[in-house]
């Protein structure tokens, strides 16, 4: 089983924990591996076929592999210009630019130095400056151009020496080019301090070296992060390293600046990994190249690269870093003392197959990265490499944002629950720290592969940025916590709801769900509708016509009405009982003094005639028998006819026995025609119907004004008319007494004034006319319509009362049916 | 307001508060102006029937020139009117004409107005049969059951006469109270109407005649 040492406090873990057991610390890294990690072929992969015959092309150095210990030679890396594509052209310059923000890839104390001779971590590139410096290429975006800083054309490094630190600071990158033909030229050029330093406590000088153990002093004390998994005791595993092999691990720190001292040792340098460590990190393809030196293979980057077996691989580095940079190399057999891959990359590996090699990253960087191996802790001079590519490849680095996002799911994982609180804190701050330029930034860049700068993260593809997003908006979402246990923490507690992020829609079965009752609706309104649909026949159904309804009730109302007439039969009996205006009226009646000169006002239509007539006879035919002089006058056209047809027809016996009356005619004008009569009758009227003076007719003797009449007998059928006659008559009368026969319609409009003593008589209808018959006259025209009045008002309610009932039950049928 | 409308307005105040004067003051100068102005009105009323008349005959004449639809009956009510017109001219100085004036009343005008009326009768009663079957209503029973009963209790049965305690008792509540009561508020309501409207019609707020 295999074994992981704990990076924080050096223990030695089983593998498959993901904490320490002793320290509780993170063993498996975090972050997104590097692109480069990407590209190296794991353990038990296969070699990346890549395409060489360019490199061979350019490659400076011939075939001649360097062997450690071998001076190299001054290459001219101009001829690597053709191979070069055009946007790594535009990048040359500012390619600096990024690298210095984020600093010297190991830092340390080697940061100053690291930024000094800025173009010397890119010295592999230095060569392409001259044919750089005059080329415009116009694919070159404006953005672009402006990376490139004024001093562009600036130093032109020393082609030899660059190639070396370059490899060295990336590694992984499988083309250690010719530096290392030059490794003691460029130790002595450019060793850091810290390098210094080594020389006189090795194995305290690879910490620093090695990315996750760079924090040289004071850095150790900081509380440790996922990108300085470092701790300030030199844990048990580091202590017990050898000298010697600590040695060529102060290589990688040397990555970013000159090829140290021990490269140029490296052969005589013996193995110092335990042959049980070296046992369980190495591969199986690795097992072959034990017999290699593994100092001379070591790159510390590769060994972080490696992911959880990095500090397992720190334990045996040597042998843990051979067995990653000699990834590329499997088929370079080893030779002599120098490692057939390494003889491999000093013959094959140049700074043009350098070049080349970015098209391939494009490739075998949309590999997905294997879940089951999180990105590590990256240690700062990886870092180094990865910004340096991404900022010298620019377009390769657009690559980048997909690996991470390929390792969100790791990342997330990373901030579930049971993230410990360092490795919490730490997240947030990655966003606020990646666009910084401090001297702290570069370690923690180059532990977080999604730390990029800003304009590199402009690069990168939009669907890139996509994904690169929600790890990223997840991380905002998670906000720290003030107060509680979790104080501190971020991202501990699940998002709220509405921050959660966005998950592909749940799936809903399109079938729709619905009870049985809603089924059966639903069957009963399609039912429905394809009925309306459907035409209805109409059942004809047999009904009397309402011209029937009506013919027959005509017909049963004139036989009720001329049945009693034609037979004069009398099957009403006499009236018992009288109105309650009989008395008063008859009372008036009876007080008229004989011959007093009476006025009659016919003001009804001849379609009423009938009712007036049987109403007014008995009670004119009274009036008559005192021997009264009657003055006729109407308001209504037809009046002064109706007036002599009234006489004609009913009082004969009276006309014929030399009856004085004046027919004074029409009145005009309505209420003024009667205003202008009641105040001056004689100015109102004054020729009769016969075209006489009517106020000097016998019958008018003696009458100058309305109040000389002994009595006004208004006959209508309207209620109007009464009430104007009652209006403007009223106070011209006086004392005389104004009397109304009135069709039995207009009765409710004026008994009010009967009851109100404006009139003083009142007879109203066939009733009436009854009942003055049975008193003071013979029967006459009453008692000839009463018979059929009644006949017919029976036969009238009981087809209304039939009628009414059946109709009624047919709308109520009617109803019930709807 | 214009000169016209002003003076009209004028006019019309004036003889109203005349008039209105001439009620309640006996006043020889206002019984005289009263008198004279009612006299006027009943000339201009009587001429007024007679525009109607000429309004009538004009409208019928040119219905018949045009030769419009129904101008067959507009023709009949020109020579009717004509004929009429010309026998009451002459009626006073020919006893004959007189006499055919009157045939003409009591054997035309009488009996279509009366047959008139008891077609209403018994459209009424159609109605009345008809009522519960279109509006079965709570009002519409109510109506119709105070219809029968007004009917029931006017009516003289035959061989019984009156109905007890219809004839007596409910006719007479409904007819003298309950109808009465409702025309009494409605008699109320028109004085108050024609009072206001006097009113306005003093004040020159309504000037029927005329005049903004």
């Amino acid at each position: 089983m295999a074994e992981v040492r704990c990076p924080l406090c050096g223990r030695i873990n089983p593998d498959d924990l993901d904490y320490c057991q002793f320290c509780d610390a993170r063993l498996k890294q975090l972050l997104a591996p590097s692109p480069d990690d990407l590209h190296r072929i794991q353990p038990g992969q296969g070699p990346i076929k890549r395409q060489t015959a360019e490199f061979e092309k350019v490659k400076p150095g011939g075939n001649v592999p360097i062997h450690a210990g071998e001076e190299p030679t001054k290459k001219d890396t101009g001829d690597l210009e053709r191979a070069l594509p055009s946007w790594l052209k535009g990048l040359r310059g500012g390619v600096d630019q990024p690298a210095g923000e984020q600093g010297a890839p190991s830092t340390g104390a080697a940061a100053p130095a690291a930024s000094e001779p800025d173009a010397e971590s890119l010295d592999w590139l230095a060569g392409l400056e001259s044919v750089a410096a005059d080329d415009e290429d116009p694919e070159v975006a404006d953005w672009m151009a402006g990376l490139r800083p004024p001093t562009a054309s600036a130093p032109t490094p020393d082609i030899q020496s660059a190639p070396e630190q370059d490899w060295l600071s990336h590694p992984d990158v499988e083309e250690p080019p010719a530096a290392q033909t030059e490794p003691e030229k460029e130790a002595q050029t450019s060793d850091p301090d810290w390098l210094e330093r080594l020389s006189s406590t090795q194995p305290s000088a690879r910490l620093p070296g090695t990315s996750p153990f760079k924090a040289a002093g004071g850095q150790l004390s900081e509380p440790p992060e996922e990108t300085t998994p470092v701790v300030e005791p030199v844990p048990d595993w580091l202590a017990a390293l050898k000298p010697e092999a600590a040695e060529p691990a102060a290589a990688p720190d040397g990555g970013g600046d000159d090829l140290p001292d021990w490269l140029s040792t490296l052969p005589s340098i013996p193995v110092s990994t335990t042959p049980e460590e070296a046992a369980a990190a190495e591969p199986d393809w690795l097992s072959n190249l034990k017999g290699l030196p593994a100092a001379s293979e070591y790159a510390p980057g590769e060994a972080e690269g490696l992911g959880s077996d990095w500090p397992a691989s720190t334990g045996n580095e040597t042998s843990a870093a051979a067995s990653v940079f000699t990834e590329p190399i499997p088929a370079a057999a080893p030779s002599g003392e120098v490692p057939d891959w390494l003889s491999k990359l000093q013959s094959d590996v140049s700074e043009a197959s350098r070049q080349e090699m970015a098209p391939e990253e494009f490739e075998t960087a949309r590999e997905p990265f294997p879940a089951d191996k999180p990105a590590e802790v990256i240690p700062d001079w990886l870092s180094s490499v990865e910004a340096g590519d991404a900022s010298a490849a620019s377009t390769p680095a657009l690559v980048l944002p997909e690996d991470s996002g390929g390792s969100s799911g790791s990342g997330q994982a990373a901030f579930s629950l049971e993230t410990p609180d360092w490795l919490s804190k730490l997240r947030p701050e990655k966003p606020v720290e990646a666009p910084s330029s401090t001297s702290e930034e570069p370690q923690e860049a180059g532990l977080e592969a999604a730390d990029l700068p800003s304009w590199v993260q402009a690069m990168r593809p939009v669907e890139s940025v996509i994904v690169d997003a929600q790890p990223t908006s997840f991380e905002e979402i998670g906000a720290a916590e003030a107060t509680g246990p979790l104080a501190g923490m971020r991202g501990v507690l699940p998002a709220s709801t509405g921050m959660a992020p966005i998950r592909k829609p749940p799936a809903y079965a399109i079938k729709l769900q619905m009870t049985s009752n809603q089924q059966r609706y639903a069957a009963q309104l399609e039912r429905m509708i394809v009925e309306e649909g459907q035409p209805r026949e109409v059942k004809p159904v047999r009904q009397f016509s309402n011209q029937l309804w009506r013919i027959l009730i005509s017909l049963i109302l004139i036989a009720a009405v001329l049945l009693p007439l034609m037979t004069g039969m009398q099957l009403a009996p006499d009236m018992v009982l009288y109105p309650s205006e009989w008395e008063a009226t008859s009372q008036l009646l009876d007080s008229f003094r004989p011959e007093a000169p009476i006025l009659i006002v016919f003001d009804y239509d001849p379609a009423l005639s009938g009712e007036l007539q049987a109403a007014a006879a008995p009670v004119i035919d009274h009036i008559l028998y005192r021997n009264s002089r009657l003055a006729l006058l109407s308001t209504s056209p037809t009046g002064p006819a109706l007036a002599e047809q009234f006489l004609v027809s009913t009082q004969k016996y009276h006309l014929d026995t030399g009856l004085l009356y004046t027919n004074l005619g029409y009145l005009a004008g309505g209420p003024a025609g009667i205003r202008l009569f009641a105040s001056d009758p004689h100015a109102a009227v004054t020729l009769d119907v016969d075209g006489s003076p009517a106020w000097g007719s016998a019958a008018l003797q003696g009458v100058g004004q309305l109040s000389d009449f002994a009595a006004l007998i208004l006959l209508t059928d309207d209620a109007d008319t009464g009430r104007l006659w009652i209006e403007q008559t009223r106070a011209a009368l006086g004392t005389t007494p104004l009397l109304m026969i009135i069709s039995a319609q207009a009765e409710p409009m004026i008994r009010p004034y009967f009851d109100a003593g404006q009139i003083q008589g009142l007879v109203t209808g066939l009733a009436g006319g009854k009942a003055y018959e049975q008193t003071y006259a013979a029967p006459g025209l009453a008692r000839r319509y009463w018979d059929s009045f009644g006949l017919g008002t029976l036969a009238a309610l009981i087809i209304i009362s039939i009628g009414g009932a059946m109709g009624a039950l047919a709308s109520w049928r009617a109803r019930r049916k709807v | 307001m214009k000169l016209r409308g002003l003076i009209s307005t004028l006019v019309a105040v004036l003889c109203g508060l005349v008039v209105l004067a001439g009620y309640f003051v006996e006043l020889p100068f206002l019984v005289s102006a009263n008198q004279a102005l009612i006299g006027w009105a009943v000339i201009l009323a009587a001429f007024a029937v007679l525009l109607g008349i000429s309004n009538l005959l004009i409208v019928h004449t040119g219905k018949v020139t045009r030769k419009q639809k129904g101008s067959f009956y507009s023709l009949l009510l020109i020579l009717a009117l004509l004929v009429t017109f010309a026998i009451g001219l002459l009626a006073p100085y020919a006893p004959q004409v007189s006499d055919l004036f009157d045939f003409s009343f009591r054997a035309v005008q009488l009996p279509i107005e009366a047959s008139l009326m008891a077609l209403l009768a018994v459209t009424l009663t159609v109605a009345s049969v008809r009522l519960l079957r279109r509006r079965l209503t709570l009002f519409s029973v109510i109506f119709l059951l105070t219809a029968l009963l007004i009917l029931l209790g006017m009516a003289p049965l035959p061989f019984i006469g009156s109905m007890p305690l219809v004839s007596d008792t409910l006719r007479p509540t409904i007819a003298q109270v309950l109808a009465a009561s409702g025309a009494r508020g409605i008699l109320i309501g028109v004085a108050l109407g024609a009072l206001t409207t006097g009113l306005r019609i003093l004040f020159g707020t309504d000037r029927p005649y005329g005049g903004k």
